[in-house]
């Protein structure tokens, strides 16, 4: 059983009022496969209809053309049956209760969830310990902090062991540890089998949570693949950081760029479609006593900007 | 049977919050003051009204009663829920997209907040009520018969109330703020409902309009069942029902339409 597959799925809004009605295709038919088990990062530049494609594959919005199954159900035909078997975050909305205590929270989504209360709070015994929220189960939700608040949020979604979790901007806000232990949250749950569809606009969640990338730009796929030759594909640039036992002069090669020059080291940068690495390499240790090298793939922020650096210079 | 669970599970979680959260706690005080303090003033009025009129029943109520409607009454639309602010925020700020996420009917979920936050409120403001009107007359004007058929017509009355402003408050997905629509039918419920003056005092013609419309049926319906235990019970609870199956295909109506036609912002 596939978890999600669409075929054509399309969504047009109608902007305006009557007379100035104008169409805006959010998604503009796309076709995705993805296998129980996977990790996915849903990629584009905002208005790419990341959220909306989320929407339609939640039961939230209709779409305007094509079809969709998640767990071989139609979202929005389904929604109710649906719910029960995915979890959804929401990073820049709240599925809490304001008014009430945490854990409060908990005991309701258990309910909601149709969870026997034996299995309800031994499941949120669970996450509680998982993600070090005992001490905050009797303060109101609005009292807590971001950070506190989105490990409660990501505690929430899997408390009924979802098979699908939909994450959008799942880490929005929070501080680097708190991020991590998000990270390594959902990496757990899909550890676990549940299949992670992520959209974010943080590299660092797409690099450590995800294996699949899928990229969005104005409603069409433009790209498909491993979150490692996503690189590949959209950068051909490599980085050479270098470490000389003497003083370095930055070299004047064609087609290389010098990011960082100290004393005793350098940062180059150069197109390996153009230069082979083998000929860069070859010529630094000609020209310098190294004492190391490196050669690494630009960080994955590189390859999110040049893609939607090239998206935005199409329009 | 598991959406009654679950409206029982979201009611009981809400009529806590009622209590959780201190500022709730401190607009409560603040509407039992201005409860006391319009039972007090009507106290006055209907004193002098009977006095002048040299009458001991108005309307079929003596004085006691008289303020014991008024009580009942000022606890229904004191207690009443709030729908227009919530649903309103709900669609502006796309956080209906996670409402809509949960194994829960949206609608069922609406009526189980409002009832869990209404409820416990219109018994302590009927409880603060009572209380004053007994101090103030020196009687208990009603018995448990009385409090009984209150609360047994309070039930149909509170859904009604409830589909009437959950339906107009739904109507955020087209207007995107239906704090008018609600507020222009609140002060209908006020005027037409019978919240100051009985339905039985309204001039003739006011009194057939009211008649007609079921806002008489969330105010005025249980209220005088305080001053009249039971009595029209069963045509009361007749036109509720009739009501109700008009204002929930109305709700079911606009929910719909609302429905298919969102755009949940923040895409």
């Amino acid at each position: 059983m596939l978890a999600v597959r669409t075929e054509g799925l399309r969504k047009v809004f109608e902007q305006g009022r009557a007379r100035e009605r104008r169409s805006h295709v959010a998604v503009a038919g796309i076709d995705l496969r993805i296998e129980q088990g996977e990790s996915v990062a849903f990629i584009g530049p905002n208005g790419a209809g990341k959220s909306t494609t989320i929407k339609m594959l939640t039961g939230i919005l209709h779409p305007t053309a094509g079809t969709a199954e998640v767990l071989e159900l139609v979202p929005w035909q389904q929604r109710q049956r649906l719910a029960l078997q995915i979890g959804t975050v929401f990073g820049q909305r709240s599925q809490l209760w304001f008014h009430l205590p945490a854990g409060d929270t908990l005991r309701l989504l258990g309910a909601i969830y149709e969870l026997p209360p034996t299995v309800a709070r031994a499941r949120s015994r669970e996450l509680v310990d998982r993600f070090s929220l005992g001490d905050l189960l009797s303060i109101p939700v609005r009292k807590l902090s971001l950070g506190q608040r989105m490990r409660f949020e990501i505690a929430a979604s899997l408390l009924h062991k979802p098979q699908v979790l939909f994450l959008d901007e799942p880490t929005v806000g929070l501080d680097v540890i708190a991020k991590a232990e998000v990270r390594e949250v959902i990496r757990e749950a899909n550890r676990d089998g549940a299949t992670v569809f992520l959209t974010s606009h943080d590299a660092g969640d797409i690099e450590t949570i995800a294996h699949r990338a899928v990229v969005i730009d104005r409603g069409s796929l433009v790209f498909d693949g491993k979150v490692s030759s996503l690189r590949r594909q959209w950068l051909t640039d490599k980085v050479v950081e270098l470490r000389s036992e003497e003083e370095v002069t930055p070299p004047q090669m064609p087609g290389v760029v010098v990011e960082k020059a100290t004393r005793y080291g350098l940062r180059l940068r150069f197109s390996a479609q153009d230069l082979p690495v083998r000929q860069v390499v070859a010529e630094l240790l000609e020209r310098y006593p190294v004492h190391d090298i490196t050669i690494s793939d630009p960080p994955l922020e590189s390859v999110i900007a040049a893609i939607y650096q090239r998206e935005a210079l199409k329009r | 049977m598991t959406t009654l669970r679950k409206v029982w599970a979201v009611s009981s979680a809400y009529a806590r919050s009622v209590w959780a959260y201190p500022g709730a706690e401190a607009l409560r005080t603040i509407f039992l003051v201005f409860l006391v303090v319009i039972l007090i003033v009507f106290l006055a009025l209907w004193r002098t009204t009977y006095s002048t009129m040299d009458t001991g029943s108005l309307g079929g109520m003596r004085l006691p009663q008289m303020l014991e409607y008024l009580a009942g009454t000022e606890a229904i639309v004191l207690s009443a829920p709030a729908f227009a602010d919530r649903i309103g925020d709900d669609v502006r700020t796309g956080g209906l997209a996670v409402q809509l996420t949960r194994p829960i009917s949206y609608i069922a979920f609406q009526f189980a907040v409002a009832a869990g936050e209404s409820w416990p409120r219109l018994a302590l403001n009927l409880a603060v009520g009572s209380l004053v009107v007994a101090l103030a007359t020196g009687s208990v004007p009603v018995g448990p018969a009385g409090i009984l058929a209150y609360l047994m017509a309070y039930v149909p009355a509170f859904l009604l109330y409830a589909s009437l402003f959950l339906a107009l408050a739904l109507t955020s997905f087209w207007l995107e703020d239906a704090w008018a629509v609600t507020f222009l039918a609140s002060r209908s419920v006020m005027i037409l409902g019978g919240l100051l003056v009985p339905l039985s005092l309204f001039p003739p013609v006011l009194a057939r309009i009211a008649q007609i419309l079921p806002l008489q049926l969330m105010v005025y319906g249980p209220a005088q069942q305080l001053a009249h235990p039971f009595q029209d019970f069963g045509g009361l609870m007749l036109q509720e029902a009739i009501w109700l199956l008009v204002l929930f295909a109305l709700l079911a109506f606009i929910y719909r339409k609302g429905v298919s036609a969102l755009h949940v912002q923040g895409g």
